[in-house]
């Protein structure tokens, strides 16, 4: 069998070699970004077809296929949206877009903590790299933020694993059972802390707006799909892997929630910038699929990670219909510049499905989520959860209204390819369509 | 027998064509709309005659949710305003939409499909998918037609108001599912709920319905809203959007929770400090469209002491008063609107001697206008006069509503003596033929429906 990841590695192979005799021969590098588009779709259908790898050290969990299946579909959408709008970039791209994606996947399979804090490794070196594709002047205090915030990550959530190490003797999820010892405690929670700035919870997300900003808009939303599987990777070590522990930091998971869906919202009002706005609330939005993960049952689980699905989906979109309306990403809320009719109309699907309006799959999520947490007990919490949705409301129909005035201007149309306009059309109807695979998940 | 899909799919389709329009024709959009609009009157009228057949399909087996339509109890009534009152919003809409016009029809079929969607619909998650899509899409009407200066304002507060009801109605719906483990009306009202939830329930509801009929302390988003938005969208605001909250309430209240239900009986007062506050509201404005509008919400809170009272006269008065209201509510504000186009403002101390200068708008004036205040051989007479006997049963004290009723009779007859009396102002002319065609079949249902009101009363299963 060749599962997905055998591909990925086979294309980041070939890809040097490949390069390499492209330049001796001197032709354009259009061959390698097909290539590199032909590895990312082969492996979304291999994955669909034959499902996750298993090895020791990489065992994936109840969902990981459908998981695994999703980020592989956005990254070839997401890789070969920005293939269709720059058209002039190097094969270090390629290289380091196959090789994010591919730490992604070993990242979500992880079933030891050595190999996840690898694969992790490998996803985020290679994302500082992308970081610097974007085009604004401030592309080089994002990636060093990046850089910064991440290297600090990975030595707490190093210093986590050591402990871990020391209390069990062992690094695999499998093996950590029964009631945890001090120590153990200590180390899992530094874990969670190193996980933590990845998922961009607040308090650890102060680089995530910068970052963000700074990068090209599909790079923003492939950097939201690596925020959404480290949110993955805690459901999968505090629920699937050690439940015991998990329910006695259930309370610090369930803070860290309530303060990134609170806190982000309320500075995503008082934003002026288009895209910092968005960066904010898709924050606050990641934070509603963790006050499911603390809730810790198998319901809220399934839920979390159908949500963080619609969500991965919504922002990707919303990133990629901005960034085909305009390229300059200096967009003001009250005035958005350029107009094109099929990225507003997504982007305002998009919207309407990260606010939780029906019938998008934002609002089946959110519905699933809510109905979840409610029936775990957390009545509190749904209904704090469910006040806090109107702030989203407002923020999203602000950003609504000014895309329906830029529409009845349409004075300066952008122009938007139609392959393009193509991959918007099956986000929206993914977005439109997607409740059904909430039956097959 | 027709299935009840085909009423909700024509104008999901024409909603669809419309937009794709937009490149190729601009000019044939007009008639588009127009075809799919009567095609789905004309299916609606014959499976009148020939009976409905409901539908069911599973969109989400896993938690139960279904693509269930089907007609209950109290449903058809609506359904006939819903159906019918969006034919006399098109003449309006002709007439003041002159941009963007397939976004504006997209959005009034899809607006159309889903009112009608809500009143076929039995599983109460798909009524408020139906419910939330029409809000959401009204917004947008309301903020790309409404009047340059006050749309942005208009729009917010409608939005607000109606996500505060929406979120409301959604949780009582939650926990309606978690207590009966069903979005299926039919299964929720045979399932037993305890007293407790099923008081925090009816709660929910009656906040909702407050905020979209409108009642008293939860009305004052409709001032900017109705008053910023041009005449059609006022229209499906006040016949459609505005039942929507009282229906969602009979529903549920009504016809699922009815033995606790009662309970909220004190809440009628609420009502008719309502009805009494918005007749000294109405009474104050010298704006015609104003005025319409808080009378238009003082019916809507007449309907809600109705409601509240749980006893089943005063509830098929005022779904009689709701549907015989819509009709009047669309023609008064389709003669608003023809005030503002004719005399350039509809403000009553400006305008004289409309029955000198315009006859036929003077003559619908008084039509309706007399309608609106409860005359007899009018539909406002049967559904003020069983709305009245329903309250009176619960206690006389009610009656006093009649003092408010009498506050309305004295600014209606005093607008007509303002507007259509006294020496007329050179230049007005008279309104065109095809809304004299308009306003003329409204003036028909609203005296067929006060001659012969058993038509709508067997239709709810009530012979008086």
């Amino acid at each position: 069998m060749i599962n997905a990841e055998y591909l990925l590695v086979f294309g980041l192979l070939i890809l040097i070699p490949i390069d390499f005799l492209r330049r001796s021969v001197g032709s354009r590098s259009d061959s390698i970004h097909i290539l590199t588009m032909t590895v990312l779709w082969l492996s979304f259908v291999f994955e669909i077809f034959f499902g996750n790898m298993n090895l020791p050290f990489f065992t994936g969990f109840e969902y990981s296929h459908f998981v695994i299946s999703f980020i592989l579909f956005l990254s070839g959408v997401i890789y070969t949206f920005f293939f269709l709008q720059k058209s002039e970039y190097g094969s270090t791209f390629d290289l380091l877009f196959i090789a994010a994606v591919f730490g992604a996947t070993l990242f979500i399979l992880s079933s030891n903590f050595m190999s996840m804090f690898l694969s992790f490794e490998i996803m985020t070196m290679s994302m500082y790299g992308l970081v610097l594709f974007g085009k604004t002047d401030l592309r080089l205090e994002g990636a060093v933020k990046y850089v910064l915030f991440s290297a600090f990550s990975t030595v707490v959530m190093l210093f986590g694993m050591s402990l871990i190490y020391i209390s069990t003797g062992s690094l695999s999820f499998t093996i950590i059972q029964g009631t945890p010892s001090q120590m153990l405690l200590l180390g899992s929670l530094l874990v969670l802390v190193g996980l933590a700035y990845e998922a961009t919870l607040v308090p650890f997300h102060m680089w995530a707006v910068d970052t963000y900003d700074a990068s090209d808009n599909s790079i923003t939303a492939f950097l939201v799909l690596l925020e959404s599987s480290a949110l993955i990777m805690i459901l999968r070590i505090f629920y699937f892997s050690f439940s015991s522990l998990g329910n006695v930091i259930g309370d610090i998971l369930l803070l860290l929630a309530l303060l990134t869906v609170f806190v982000p919202s309320l500075l995503s009002i008082t934003q002026e910038r288009v895209k910092r706005m968005l960066v904010y609330s898709g924050i606050s939005q990641a934070g509603f699929s963790f006050a499911a993960i603390s809730v810790l049952t198998s319901l809220a689980a399934k839920s979390a990670i159908f949500y963080i699905f619609s969500f991965a989906v919504g922002e990707t979109l919303v990133f990629l219909s901005l960034g085909a309306m305009d390229r300059s990403s200096e967009n003001m809320i009250k005035y958005i510049k350029n107009y094109s009719p099929v990225p507003a109309f997504s982007l305002v699907i998009a919207l309407l499905s990260l606010a939780g309006v029906p019938p998008f799959l934002g609002f089946f999520a959110k519905f699933m989520l809510f109905y979840s947490i409610f029936s775990a007990g957390y009545a509190w919490l749904a209904i704090i959860l469910l006040v806090l949705l109107l702030f989203s409301v407002f923020y999203y129909f602000r950003l609504m209204r000014s895309v329906a005035d830029a529409a009845q201007r349409q004075r300066k149309k952008s122009p938007v390819g139609a392959a393009e306009n193509a991959i918007l059309i099956v986000l929206s109807l993914v977005l439109i369509f997607g409740a059904v695979l909430m039956n097959y998940i | 027998m027709i299935p009840l899909l085909l009423l909700l799919v024509i104008p999901l389709i024409g909603s669809a064509v419309v937009l794709l329009l937009r490149r190729i024709e601009d000019n044939l959009i007009e008639y588009v709309v127009e075809t799919f609009v009567f095609l789905t009157v004309a299916i609606f009228l014959l499976s009148l005659l020939t009976g409905f057949s409901s539908f069911t399909f599973p969109i989400l087996p896993l938690i139960k949710f279904n693509l269930a339509l089907s007609l209950n109890g109290i449903s058809l009534p609506f359904l006939l305003i819903a159906v019918l009152v969006p034919i006399f919003a098109l003449l309006p809409a002709h007439k003041e939409i002159k941009d963007e016009k397939s976004t504006f029809y997209s959005l009034f079929l899809l607006i159309y499909a889903m009112i009608i969607g809500i009143f076929i619909s039995s599983d109460i998650l798909l009524l408020f998918i139906f419910l939330e899509i029409t809000l959401v899409s009204m917004f947008f009407l309301i903020y790309l037609f409404g009047e340059k200066e006050t749309r942005a304002k208009a729009s917010v507060e409608f939005l607000i108001f109606t996500q505060l009801g929406s979120l409301a109605i959604l949780a009582a719906f939650a926990l309606l599912f978690s207590s009966t483990g069903s979005f299926a009306l039919s299964s929720i009202s045979s399932s037993h709920v305890s007293f407790f939830d099923s008081i925090i329930i009816l709660s929910l509801m009656i906040f909702a319905a407050m905020i979209e009929s409108p009642v008293f302390p939860l009305h004052v988003w409709i001032t900017d809203a109705y008053d910023s938005s041009p005449t059609p969208i006022v229209i499906l605001l006040s016949a459609l959007v505005s039942r929507l909250g009282l229906y969602f309430l009979l529903l549920i209240g009504f016809l699922s929770l009815s033995s606790t239900f009662t309970v909220f009986q004190p809440l009628m007062w609420i009502g008719v400090l309502s009805v009494f506050y918005l007749a000294f509201v109405a009474m104050a404005q010298s704006r015609f469209k104003r005025m319409a509008i808080y009378s238009s919400a003082l019916y809507a809170s007449l309907a809600f002491v109705g409601v509240m009272s749980g006893n089943s006269t005063a509830i098929y008065g005022s779904i009689f008063l709701m549907v015989s209201y819509s009709f009047i509510t669309s023609a008064v504000f389709l003669i608003a609107g023809d005030l503002k186009s004719l005399n350039g403002t509809d403000d009553m101390t400006f305008i004289r001697g409309l029955l000198s200068s315009s006859p036929h708008l003077s003559f619908f004036l008084f039509v309706f206008l007399l309608a609106s205040l409860g005359l007899p051989g009018f539909s406002n007479f049967i559904g003020e006069f069983v709305t009245l006997l329903g309250i009176y049963t619960v206690s006389p004290w009610f009656l006093v509503t009649l003092a408010a009723l009498l506050i309305v009779t004295a600014f209606y007859l005093n607008a007509l003596k303002r507007l259509a009396f006294g020496r007329s102002i050179k230049g007005i002319r008279d309104i065109p033929r095809t809304e004299i065609v308009n306003l003329s079949f409204l003036a028909f249902i609203i005296i067929l429906l006060g001659i012969l009101p058993s038509l709508l009363f067997n239709i709810v299963g009530l012979g008086i």
